[in-house]
């Protein structure tokens, strides 16, 4: 721990603000109602701040915090069991997913993704946000290979559900 | 839409949401994620403490509730050893007795073991699998001892009753059919009272994990 406690907290509250857009996306494609996103963007920041004790700097700040982000998104999500649907028929209304300013086509993709399983969502999260297979692979605790595999199933899997969306 | 297509989509959004620095009208200022160390820790910003306090956080709200259950056990078990002596003045009162004493013991061990358990979990070190699994493992055997709990708590009351009125077997005797239709009515309430808070409940939780195996191991 160091010296200062203020100047610990200040480290960690930099931080925070410097990776904030990494939590508002999981929070984004974890939860549509703004109200629980914004307990869920606490209980991020609440558990990335009891881990921070811990935290070693052996890897990127980020990444540490992405793997914290989801694992807390994916547990709020189920404990609330609130946006579990299979289909992207059974997607609620996904406006405010989006963020502001985005057209019918980010719409578009945020219903896509929400209407996958958690952990294909993170897979997809990591994906999209240009982590290497081997970082996603740690994190999610699958294989190198499984991730190009699960990749491959997710990519046919959205191609139908897009053609639901589509004729909907 | 294709993977590919969404990726081009997600990263030139993202990249105009960090020059606006703005996402949904509500990015968080300093002072607000300071507001909400502060919902997290009233009163106080100091580091130090605010990290020890096992008091915020799902893991550490269910490790201190853990830690409140295995405390009143104990006290238990200390009322239950003074009333020793009792045990030894009947046959009735010592199956009593030992009943609660290996309930009480049994009860300690399960707890020690949930917070084993708890104190594994390490949402910054666990994959995102090994995290799921261990969660719902652990809810998995909370849910259990709730049901085991709830279902021996006619037998237990009975075990009591043997324990403090024991020695009277006349009166054991004449209250039995009762003792024995109220056990039965409160098993058989208890399974359809629990079958759907629990028994559901157990399921659900085993699909997920099943749900979260198959994902971390078909390739």
């Amino acid at each position: 721990m160091p010296a200062s406690t203020e100047t610990y907290t200040n480290d960690f509250l930099s931080l925070i603000a410097a990776n904030e857009r990494l939590i508002y996306k999981v929070c984004r494609v974890y939860e549509s109602d703004a109200d629980i996103r914004q307990d869920m963007f606490q209980e991020i920041v609440l558990q990335a701040w009891s881990a921070y004790p811990r935290y070693r700097q052996a890897a990127a700040f980020s990444t540490w915090l992405y793997r914290i982000a989801l694992n807390t998104a994916i547990t709020f999500q189920r404990r609330s069991k609130r946006n579990i649907v299979t289909s992207v028929a059974e997607v609620p209304d996904v406006h405010a997913m989006a963020p502001v300013g985005a057209d019918e086509t980010y719409e578009r993709m945020y219903k896509l993704i929400a209407s996958l399983p958690a952990m294909e969502k993170a897979l997809v999260v990591l994906y999209l946000d240009d982590y290497p297979y081997r970082e996603i692979a740690d994190m999610l605790g699958i294989s190198e290979s499984n991730v190009g595999t699960k990749l491959a199933r997710i990519k046919e899997k959205l191609r139908k559900q897009a053609a639901v969306l589509t004729n909907a | 839409m294709e993977l590919d297509e969404m990726k081009k989509l997600w990263q030139r959004q993202h990249a105009k949401s960090a020059a606006s620095e703005e996402e949904g009208g509500s990015t968080i200022t300093r002072s607000k994620k300071e507001q909400t160390l502060s919902i997290a820790y009233p009163g106080e910003q100091d580091a130090e403490r605010a990290a020890s306090d096992k008091s915020r956080g799902y893991l550490n709200r269910i490790l201190r509730d853990e830690y409140i259950g295995l405390s009143l056990v104990v006290i238990l078990l200390v009322a239950l050893l003074s009333l020793t002596d009792r045990a030894f003045s009947a046959a009735p009162a010592m199956t009593g007795y030992i009943i609660l004493l290996f309930s009480l013991l049994a009860k300690i061990g399960t707890a020690i073991y949930k917070i084993a358990l708890i104190k594994q979990i390490d949402l910054a070190a666990d994959s995102l699998t090994d995290f799921a699994i261990k969660m719902d493992r652990f809810q998995l055997l909370v849910t259990r001892e709730r049901l085991i709990g709830l279902s021996s708590i006619p037998f237990g009351l009975v075990s009591l009753y043997l324990l403090i009125d024991g020695y009277q077997f006349k009166q054991l005797i004449d209250i039995l059919p009762r003792l024995v239709l109220s056990v039965v009515l409160a098993v058989v309430i208890s399974y359809f009272m629990y079958k759907k808070s629990y028994f559901d409940k157990i399921k659900e939780i085993k699909d997920h994990i099943r749900a979260i195996k198959d994902f971390r191991d078909s390739v």
